[in-house]
């Protein structure tokens, strides 16, 4: 039998795991010709980041990590502490360790540099590296479906080393999720930490996509905006329909609604919605039901 | 078309369809449905080729078909009928009892967020019109619907589970709904809460407290 194969007329078809991978292939294909080019040895540092799995990390540089103050506190956190450090810096040492000592101290390096990187992608400098990178969607986006395709950011669930993998951050829904793909599982979460995506969005407010939770929907403000650009249109004529349809994709703001039969499921019922609030925010109307139901209490503050 | 019914032998185009990659989300529709034809009502005008791919899902394609294309349009229509027939299936009793099991057993994923603690989805449809949208996950215990993180997945077409199908099962099996909590990601920076997202999850605290009172107040069924 011939494989069968059709083809979806899915606007949303380019899916998310396309866009991630291709991104990645991108980011590979980039990796190995620099490295083709290059004739030196590469370090530690960018050897470490280029290792399937370690796509979320960025290179610390080595100025950073040669500041005794950005390392306070980490030499009674990681074992073989100095040894590690001179690994990661690629210094030799004049009486080098004996070998059967080498997967120690590697685990060492990975430990000390996981939490320099938490500590540098907090810092000005490592925000805005790792915006490069947010920009791209290097990070994948939001699986949620009313998310739309909205870019991640990675995040811990604490900032002790050795306890969760790294989890995913959507300014957008304001939740966590897990990565798709296998290779990101054993990617401890602390060396991102817990504070990092938030800071991030503190940093760059106007990353932070329109009716995110952090952003909510100002209806007035969206009414005149939209009014103004009306204006604007009528007075341009010749305006690019694609930006046009990005604002309107930006402002959507959706609720998924279980149905039977194209009926809501009714709220008392067993089977009833009962999570709307996870996903409710302030101004939220959906274009296709007015939620009349919603109660009139925040019109007293 | 009495050739092959009721004797025990292998399905060979579903046996086929069921073990493509990806269509572990679909289940083995049993023969005496599809082959009723009270079931297929109105199939016939949706689905083109609609006897010869019939015949197809069915392994009773009597005449060799020789025109390469022609094979292929039937192929494609067989593979829209299934999806068709599967859909309704799904939503009959024995159906369900089909997918429960698959549900139970994890075939169709789990949900990606993290506060669900890998809580097994079920597939859905965002349409009923076949060819529209591609399939999606639901999860019952956030109740929201994700991409599924299967590649695969991505071309399997939602009208071929419909938009009721989750609901309807957790209607008729509600033992498997999940306790849903309050329980939600809090961002922090440097250990403290970020006031804007504070000042949020305090206006749906209201709406989960009245959401609750109004369930409380409505009369036992
Ligand atoms: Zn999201
Ligand atoms: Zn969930």
């Amino acid at each position: 039998m011939e494989n069968i194969q059709y083809q979806e007329d899915d606007p949303n078809f380019q899916n998310l795991n396309d866009y991630q991978e291709e991104k990645e292939e991108e980011y590979n294909s980039n990796d190995s010709y620099d490295s083709s080019t290059s004739t030196s040895v590469i370090s530690w540092i960018t050897w470490y980041c280029s290792l399937p799995g370690h796509e979320f990390f960025i290179e610390v540089p080595e100025e950073f990590i040669e500041d005794e103050f950005n390392l306070y506190g980490l030499r009674t956190i990681v074992p073989m502490y100095e040894e590690a450090l001179d690994m990661i810096l690629d210094l030799d040492d004049e009486n080098p360790p004996p070998s059967t000592e080498l997967p120690n101290i590697e685990r060492s390096a990975e430990l000390l540099y996981g939490l320099i990187h938490q500590r540098f992608i907090l810092t000005k400098l490592g925000l805005s590296l790792m915006k490069l990178k947010h920009k791209e969607a290097r990070f994948g986006v939001c699986p949620r479906v009313y998310c739309y395709y909205s870019p991640v950011l990675p995040c811990g669930m604490t900032d002790i080393p050795g306890k969760v993998n790294v989890k995913l951050y959507c300014p957008r829904c304001g939740d966590l999720y897990t990565p798709k793909l296998k290779k990101y599982k054993n990617i401890d979460g602390a060396y991102f930490g817990t504070t990092f995506p938030h800071l991030y969005f503190l940093t760059f407010p106007e990353l932070l996509p329109k009716n995110s939770l952090a952003n909510p929907i100002n209806n007035e403000l969206e009414e005149q905006n939209e009014l103004q650009e009306n204006e604007e249109k009528n007075e341009l004529q010749e305006n690019d329909s694609d930006e046009n349809q990005d604002k309107i994709e930006e402002r959507t703001y959706d609720i998924y609604t279980p149905k039977i039969f194209g009926f809501k499921v009714h709220e008392t019922s067993q089977s009833g919605q009962r999570m709307k609030w996870l996903r409710w925010r302030e101004g939220y109307k959906s274009k296709i039901e007015e939620i009349k139901s919603l109660p009139d209490v925040y019109s007293d503050d | 078309m009495e050739v092959s019914s009721g004797s025990d032998y292998t399905r060979y185009w579903v046996d086929y369809f069921l073990s493509i990659q990806g269509h572990e989300l679909f289940c083995e529709v049993e023969e005496s449905y599809i082959l009723d034809r009270f079931n297929l009502t109105g199939l016939n005008t949706e689905v083109e080729h609609f006897h010869y791919a019939l015949q197809l899902i069915t392994d009773s394609l009597e005449e060799e078909i020789e025109d390469a294309n022609l094979r292929h349009e039937i192929e494609k229509s067989a593979v829209k009928l299934y999806g068709l027939i599967h859909a309704r299936y799904i939503i009959t009793n024995r159906g369900l009892a089909r997918m429960v099991e698959k549900f139970r057993r994890g075939d169709f994923g789990k949900c990606p967020r993290v506060l669900c603690q890998r809580q097994h989805v079920l597939p859905v449809g965002l349409t009923d019109v076949p060819f529209q949208k591609s399939v999606r996950l639901y999860c019952p215990r956030c109740e929201d619907i994700y991409f599924s993180s299967n590649k695969k997945h991505n071309c399997i077409d939602g009208a071929f589970f419909g938009t009721t199908f989750p609901h309807l099962l957790l209607q008729v099996y509600p033992q498997f709904i999940p306790i849903r909590t309050q329980e939600r990601y809090v961002p922090k920076i440097f250990g403290f809460k970020i006031h804007e997202i504070a000042e949020q999850h305090r206006k749906q605290d209201k709406v989960y407290e009245e959401s609750m009172k109004r369930i409380e107040a409505a009369p036992e069924e």
